[in-house]
C-alpha cells in the first residue's frame, strides 16, 4: 500500500507541470545562493585562519604556561623540555615548528618605532609563510643569515631599502641588553595589517641576540586537516609531561580573529535565514495552493474510507519529493561553480581588495566543498518544507468529507 | 432479508434560530439486502442528506442510523472512515476518479486501503473491468476515458471491496442517454445476479424508471414510498 502511495505522491507532483517546475527552481534557486554564500563564507575562514595560522601562530601551540600571561625572553622554553619527533609522529599533523618571537625597537637616523622581531627557519618558514610569494625586493633569508627581512610599509616609514642597516634593539634574556645592526636583506609585502610591521631573521640570529641560544618562545603545530584540531589536541595534552607547559589552539592565542570569524558567520546567517524565508514562502504557497485545488479530491477520498493518516502520508511524501528534486537540483547546480572556484580562487583588487583587507582578511574569492555545508542547508531546507508543511497536515486532520466536497 | 440500511426518526437541521433548516424531519427507513432503491424529489428536499446519512458522511441532531447493523453514532471519524471503506461503496456524480491514476489502479484503490493481497485484487479487478466492458482499457487514465468509461470505473471501484450496499449520488446527471443506459443495465445486472444493494439519489426519470423501489421526498419528509 505504502509503494502505490508513494507512487500516487509522485504522479501528484507532476499534475501541475508549471507549479512544480517553479517550487523546484524557487527551492533549487535559494538553495545555490545559500550555498554559494557559506561555502564562500567558510572557504575565506578556513583560507584567513591557514594563512594566519599556518607557520605563525599554528593551529596549535605550546608555550611555558608562564609566557601565555607575560610574553617576556625570560619565559621561554628549552628543547629538553618536550619530545618533538613524539608529536611529529601523531596522525593529522602536518609540521611541527620551533619559534623565537620578540619585540625590538627598530630605528635608524631619528625614526624608530617598536616592531614584532620573528625568528624564523628559513629552510621551512620561506615556504610556510608565503615569503617568497611576498618578496617584493632583494632575496630570502639563509639559516646562517646575519641580516633582516622588513616589510614595504616599515621602509617606507625608515626611507630604507635593501642594503641599508638598521638598529635593533629589545630586552635580553635575564635582562641582557638585545641590540644589534643589521643589514636588510630583502622587502616583503603583507596585505593584512597585522603582519605590517614586522622584522624577520634566521631563528638562530635571534635566539643570538637577545642571548637566548637554545630557547625559544613556542613550538608552532601545524595540522594536515583543521578538522583534526580536537583530536589532535588531545593526543599532544597526553604527550606533555611537564607541568608548566601550556597547549593551546589558536582561537585561544587568537581570539579576536575567533570573534571576528564568528561575527562574520553570523551575518551570513542573517542573509541565510532570508533565503530560508524565501523558501518557506514558496513551499507555503505551493501548499495552500495544492490543498485548495485537490479540496474536492481530498473530501472524495476521505468519503471512500482514505484515512486522514493516509491522506497526509500520500502529501507529506509528494511535497517531500518535491523539496527533494528542488534540493538536488540546487546542489547538483551549486557544484560546478563552487568547485571551480575552490580551486581557482579569485585575487581581488582595488577598492573591494581594500574593504577585505581593512576586515583582516586576504583579498581572495573563492569557495569551500565542504560537506557539512552541503548537507546542513540541504537539511535546512527540508526541514523549512516539513514545517510549511504543517498546514496542509493540519487541515487534512480537521477534513469533512461534506464540506470539502462542496463546489 | 438482512436490513443494511435503517434510520429511525432522524432529524437533521441546518442552521440556528430562525433561519433554521429542517432538511430531515423525522424520517425513518428501512432498506434490505439485494434492494435498487431511487431516492427522489424537488432541490431542497434532503435526498442528499439522507444520502449523506447513510453514507456515514453526516450524522443526525436526533434519531439512529444503524447501517449493516452498526449504529454510527457509536462511532468516532476515524472509526467512521474505517467503516465507509469496509461497508459502503460510493458512486459520485462527476465519477471522482484520481486523474493520475490508471482505471485498473483506480478500481483497486479501496481495496489497496483493505490490505488485500495483490493477487486477489488483480484478478477481482480485471474481472470486474471485463464485466463492465472496460477490458483493455485498465492503464488508461481518467482523462482518456470517456464519462461512461469513467463512471464505470467509479462503479468497479465501489464494488470491488465488496460493500454492504452502493450509494451512487445522481450518478447518470453527467451521461448521455447510451451511457445512462449502459450503466443502469450494468447496475441492474449486478443487482440482479450479485444481489448487491444500490440506492440512488437522482432526478433522472430513466433512473427512476428502473428502480423496483422510489421513496420520495419532499420538505425533510418521506411522502410516498412505493415498491414495485
Amino acid at each position: 500500500m505504502r509503494f502505490t502511495f508513494i507512487m500516487l505522491a509522485w504522479r501528484n507532483i507532476w499534475r501541475n507541470r508549471k507549479r512544480a517546475f517553479l517550487t523546484i527552481s524557487s527551492i533549487a534557486a535559494s538553495l545555490f545562493f545559500v550555498l554559494f554564500l557559506r561555502q564562500m563564507q567558510f572557504w575565506t575562514y578556513d583560507f584567513n585562519i591557514k594563512n594566519t595560522v599556518s607557520g605563525s601562530v599554528g593551529y596549535l601551540q605550546i608555550t611555558d604556561s608562564s609566557y601565555v600571561d607575560e610574553k617576556i625572553i625570560d619565559n621561554t622554553l628549552t628543547s629538553d623540555q618536550i619530545d618533538l619527533n613524539k608529536i611529529k609522529e601523531i596522525e593529522g599533523v602536518s609540521g611541527v615548528y620551533t619559534k623565537f618571537q620578540s619585540g625590538a625597537l627598530v630605528s635608524t637616523g631619528l625614526k624608530s618605532r617598536f616592531a614584532a622581531v620573528n625568528g624564523i627557519n628559513p629552510l621551512t618558514d620561506n615556504k610556510l609563510l608565503k615569503l617568497d610569494r611576498k618578496l617584493k625586493k632583494g632575496t630570502l633569508l639563509s639559516p646562517d643569515d646575519k641580516a633582516i627581512l622588513i616589510t614595504e610599509r616599515m621602509a617606507d616609514y625608515y626611507k630604507v631599502s635593501v642594503g641599508d642597516t638598521l638598529v635593533l634593539m629589545g630586552q635580553g634574556y635575564h635582562g641582557y641588553t638585545a641590540a644589534a645592526l643589521y643589514p636588510i636583506k630583502g622587502l616583503l609585502s603583507f596585505s593584512v595589517g597585522d603582519f605590517s610591521n614586522m622584522v624577520f631573521m634566521p631563528i638562530k640570529e635571534a635566539q643570538y641576540m637577545h642571548v637566548a641560544e637554545n630557547r625559544f618562545t613556542h613550538v608552532l603545530i601545524d595540522l594536515e586537516n583543521s578538522n583534526d584540531l580536537p583530536e589532535v589536541e588531545k593526543q599532544i595534552q597526553k604527550e606533555l609531561k611537564d607541568p608548566l607547559l601550556k597547549l593551546r589552539t589558536w582561537m585561544e592565542v587568537l581570539p579576536g580573529l575567533k570573534q571576528g570569524l564568528e561575527l562574520d558567520a553570523n551575518s551570513g546567517l542573517i542573509i541565510s535565514a532570508i533565503l530560508y524565508m524565501i523558501v518557506g514562502f514558496g513551499i507555503f504557497g505551493t501548499i495552500v495552493m495544492l490543498y485548495n485545488e485537490r479540496k474536492f479530491e481530498f473530501g472524495v477520498l476521505s468519503a471512500i474510507g482514505t484515512g486522514r493518516s493516509s491522506l497526509i502520508f500520500i502529501t507529506m511524501t509528494e511535497l517531500f519529493l518535491l523539496s527533494s528534486i528542488g534540493v538536488l537540483f540546487g546542489n547538483l547546480v551549486a557544484m560546478p561553480f563552487l568547485y571551480y572556484l575552490n580551486n581557482n580562487p579569485i585575487e581581488l583588487g582595488g577598492e573591494a581588495a581594500k574593504a577585505i583587507i581593512d576586515q583582516g582578511f586576504e583579498p581572495y574569492l573563492g569557495t569551500g566543498m565542504f560537506l557539512d555545508v552541503f548537507l546542513a542547508n540541504s537539511l535546512a531546507v527540508l526541514v523549512i518544507a516539513a514545517i510549511a508543511s504543517t498546514y496542509i497536515i493540519f487541515k487534512l486532520i480537521k477534513i469533512n468529507p461534506i464540506e470539502s466536497m462542496k463546489q | 432479508m438482512k436490513k443494511v440500511i435503517e434510520t429511525i426518526k432522524v432529524h437533521k437541521i441546518f442552521g440556528e434560530g430562525e433561519i433554521a433548516v429542517h432538511a430531515l424531519n423525522d424520517v425513518s427507513i428501512q432498506i434490505n439486502e439485494g434492494e435498487f432503491t431511487a431516492l427522489v424529489g424537488p432541490s431542497g428536499s434532503g435526498k442528499t442528506t439522507l444520502l449523506n446519512m447513510i453514507g456515514g458522511l453526516d450524522t443526525p441532531n436526533s434519531g439512529n442510523i444503524i447501517l449493516n447493523d452498526q449504529d454510527i453514532a457509536e462511532l468516532n471519524k476515524s472509526e467512521m472512515t474505517n467503516f465507509r471503506q469496509k461497508n459502503i461503496g460510493f458512486v459520485f456524480q462527476a465519477y471522482n476518479l484520481i486523474p493520475v491514476l490508471s482505471a485498473y489502479e483506480n478500481a483497486e484503490f479501496i481495496m489497496l486501503l483493505q490490505d488485500i493481497p495483490t493477487e486477489e485484487r488483480k484478478e477481482r479487478v480485471y474481472k470486474l473491468l471485463k464485466e463492465v466492458g472496460l477490458e483493455g482499457k485498465e492503464d488508461n487514465k481518467p482523462g482518456e476515458l470517456s464519462g461512461g468509461q469513467q463512471q464505470r470505473v467509479a462503479v468497479v471501484r465501489a464494488l470491488a471491496a465488496k460493500p454492504a450496499y452502493i450509494l451512487a449520488d445522481e450518478p447518470t446527471a453527467n451521461l448521455d442517454s447510451t451511457s445512462t443506459k449502459d450503466l443502469l443495465d450494468l447496475m441492474a445486472r449486478l443487482n440482479q445476479e450479485e444481489n448487491m444493494t444500490f440506492v440512488f439519489s437522482t432526478h433522472d426519470q430513466r433512473v427512476i424508471d428502473r428502480a423496483k423501489r422510489v421513496i420520495y421526498l419532499d420538505d425533510g419528509k418521506i411522502v410516498n414510498d412505493e415498491q414495485r
